[in-house]
């Protein structure tokens, strides 16, 4: 077993300044620019050097009184200037460790470390701002190798991770630069960057106003549909070139890798991210392809975890090649064989389905168009619309797909954007059919595949219901299996 | 629990109704308007709970817990005792007045949770503690 603790101690010393800029940046920077726009100043930049040196005195003071240690398998922080409070968070809980580190933060050498944990609450994760990267890295090791013996690793798989501990690690992924603005490219928000650029325009009105005036002067006498198009290029040049530059900005430098029972994965060019996830804690994988990065052979993944609190309760894949999924799933999900190649196709009724349930509302509105607007260019529309319809319900059709192996089951919807869940069997927590009057009449089900955690639930779409019914007892056997090994687990540690 | 049910719904229309009466009358139109709509609820109110309560039963099986219920939009639902978490008993005003309580019966999973309602209130503690008990020494697989 490793030492049993680790004695309270402070942040890194430099906590109370970096605290006290990130607050002034948030609170006093947009006061201080109103104030010197509007010219009437009075004695405010006095009152605000207050207000600032006051809230410097404050951040030291808690810095003087917050301590951090590790005590009998629990994270234990105290803190508080004038009410001391106490906060013990087991080991055994902390579901995810992350480091952060803005830009200040990588000149001076210190990160944010987080420590998130199952339950819900205000006091459901224990944030240190800031540690020295070296404080950081020894840490996480000490949560990782604690953890071993309480739940963070496997038990079964404890000696596996001591050694882990030393050498092992796996570079799993690195995305180059390129990839990671094709990421951008393809990504479906690309309207994200447009509101991005929102807040530019204004900063820059006057000279947005003379680029327009600019394309006015030399846009005279120039075909008109010409000019559209120069201007339509140029707009989105400039927008794909952002999402690209955004992707390679927030993901520059993405690893991800293994460290014996652990996923770590590291991003960011400016503000650098890492966090860790522990392999057994995963409950599903998802990978997400819309249509342009199905014609280029990528894909991307999301990983969810068990965690209940906040956002991080998923690592995400910004962009791999297609041909990689495989491989990648099977080790992120640790001991299951994930299928290859095709899925079984969902039955012909549900191609019927897929068309008639968007066809006929869209069927419906076409009709009334036409009824409210008995000319040509109506009826033109309405043809369009029925057309688009039927080519979107095809599209879902196909997009449709169930596999199995004996130990992960794996569904797969959509129309222009496809999404993948693979859900080890050992992770599911219940059952559930799902029919709906229409679905009846044609024996089809959709099966739900409830698992930990707040992230959405896994669910296979419009299969036959025998078929679901036969997926869903398979399932079982392999859940009852992971939960006795777990017990059995839990019953010798307890000793 | 038909009664229960009828009893909450029967409020929600009594509202709706007035709801609908006030509008009728603030707005001039015809009384036929809340008439019909007074006539339309005591239908569902007839027949909704009793379908309702006939499409939703629980059995405790060899090795799950299986819940089936809806009347359009039907699901069953299997937990696996040994998934099983915590079972919860709630008992609403209406359902403290008539005497019954509703158990829930709770997993990891968000989406894993089993409603059992209209249990006689005598009956839910005894219920409530043979599932724990299955949970908690389940040997079926």
């Amino acid at each position: 077993m490793p030492a049993a603790g680790l004695a309270p101690r402070r942040l890194h010393p430099v906590s109370p300044f970096v605290g006290a800029l990130g607050l002034a940046r948030r609170q006093f920077l947009p006061l201080l620019l109103a104030l010197f726009a509007g010219r009437n100043v009075g004695p405010f930049p006095i009152v605000l050097g207050l207000i600032l040196t006051v809230g410097v005195v404050i951040s030291v003071l808690e810095y003087v009184r917050r301590t951090y240690g590790i005590e009998a398998g629990a994270v234990v922080v105290d803190e508080g200037v004038i009410v001391r409070r106490r906060r013990v968070v087991a080991l055994e809980r902390i579901q995810q460790v992350d480091a952060e580190a803005g830009l200040v933060q990588r000149l001076l050498g210190v990160v944010t470390l987080k420590l998130d944990t199952a339950g819900g609450g205000a006091d459901a994760d224990v944030t240190l701002s800031v540690v020295s990267r070296a404080e950081a890295d020894r840490l996480r090791a000490f949560l990782r190798h604690a953890g071993a013996g309480v739940g963070l690793v496997a038990p079964h798989d404890e000696g596996k991770a001591e050694k882990a501990e030393e050498a092992e690690e796996d570079v799993l992924l690195r995305i180059p630069p390129a990839e990671l603005a094709l990421a951008g490219i393809t990504s479906i928000p690309l309207l994200l960057v447009l509101t991005a650029f929102g807040p530019l325009t204004e900063l820059f009105e006057e000279r947005v106003d003379a680029v327009f005036g600019w394309i006015e002067t030399t846009a005279e006498g120039r075909p008109p549909v010409a000019v559209a198009a120069v201007v339509i290029a140029a707009l989105s040049a400039l927008w794909l070139g952002g999402a690209a530059l955004a992707s390679i900005l927030s993901y520059g430098g993405y690893t991800l890798t293994r460290r014996g029972r652990d996923l770590h994965v590291a991003y960011g060019v400016f503000n650098r991210r890492e966090a860790s996830m522990a392999i057994d804690r995963i409950q599903a994988v998802r990978v997400h392809e819309n249509l342009v990065r199905r014609r280029l052979g990528r894909a991307a993944l999301h990983i969810q975890s068990g965690a209940i609190v906040g956002e991080k309760t998923r690592l995400v894949v910004p962009l791999l090649p297609a041909a990689a999924v495989h491989d990648l799933v099977e080790v992120v999900l640790a001991d299951v064989e994930v299928p290859a190649g095709a899925l079984e196709p969902a039955p012909p009724a549900a191609r019927r389905r897929a068309l008639l349930r968007r066809m006929l509302p869209a069927g419906l509105a076409a009709a009334a168009l036409v009824a409210v607007v008995p000319a040509m260019p109506a009826v033109a529309i309405a043809v369009l619309v029925v057309a688009v319809a039927a080519y979107d319900g095809e599209l879902h059709y196909r997009g449709l797909g169930l596999g199995t192996t004996a130990s992960v089951v794996v569904g797969r919807a959509g129309g222009l954007a496809r999404e993948t869940v693979i859900v080890p069997a050992s992770r599911v927590q219940a059952l559930r059919i799902r029919t709906s009057p229409f679905q009846r009449r044609a024996r089809l089900a959709t099966l739900e595949l409830p698992i930990a955690g707040t992230g959405r639930t896994p669910t296979i779409h419009d299969q036959l219901e025998l078929r679901l019914a036969q997926v869903a007892g398979a399932v079982l056997p392999v859940s009852a299996a992971d939960e006795r090994r777990q017990r059995a687990a839990s019953g010798s540690r307890a000793d | 629990m038909r009664l229960v049910w009828t009893v909450k719904l029967a409020a929600s229309a009594v509202a709706a109704v007035v709801v609908v009466l006030l509008w009728a009358l603030a707005a001039g139109v015809t009384l036929l308007v809340p008439l019909a709509v007074a006539g339309v609820l005591t239908a569902v109110i007839v027949w909704w709970p009793r379908a309702r309560y006939e499409h939703w039963s629980f059995a405790l099986g060899p090795a799950t817990l299986e819940l089936r219920r809806g009347v359009l939009w039907r699901s069953e639902t299997s937990v696996p005792y040994f998934r099983i978490q915590r079972v919860d008993i709630e008992r609403g005003p209406v359902e403290r007045r008539w005497g019954v309580a509703e158990l829930r019966v709770r997993t990891a999973a968000h989406a894993g949770d089993a409603r059992l309602p209209g249990i006689a209130e005598t009956d839910a503690e005894d219920l409530r503690r043979t599932i724990l008990t299955r949970a908690s020494d389940d040997t079926t697989f």
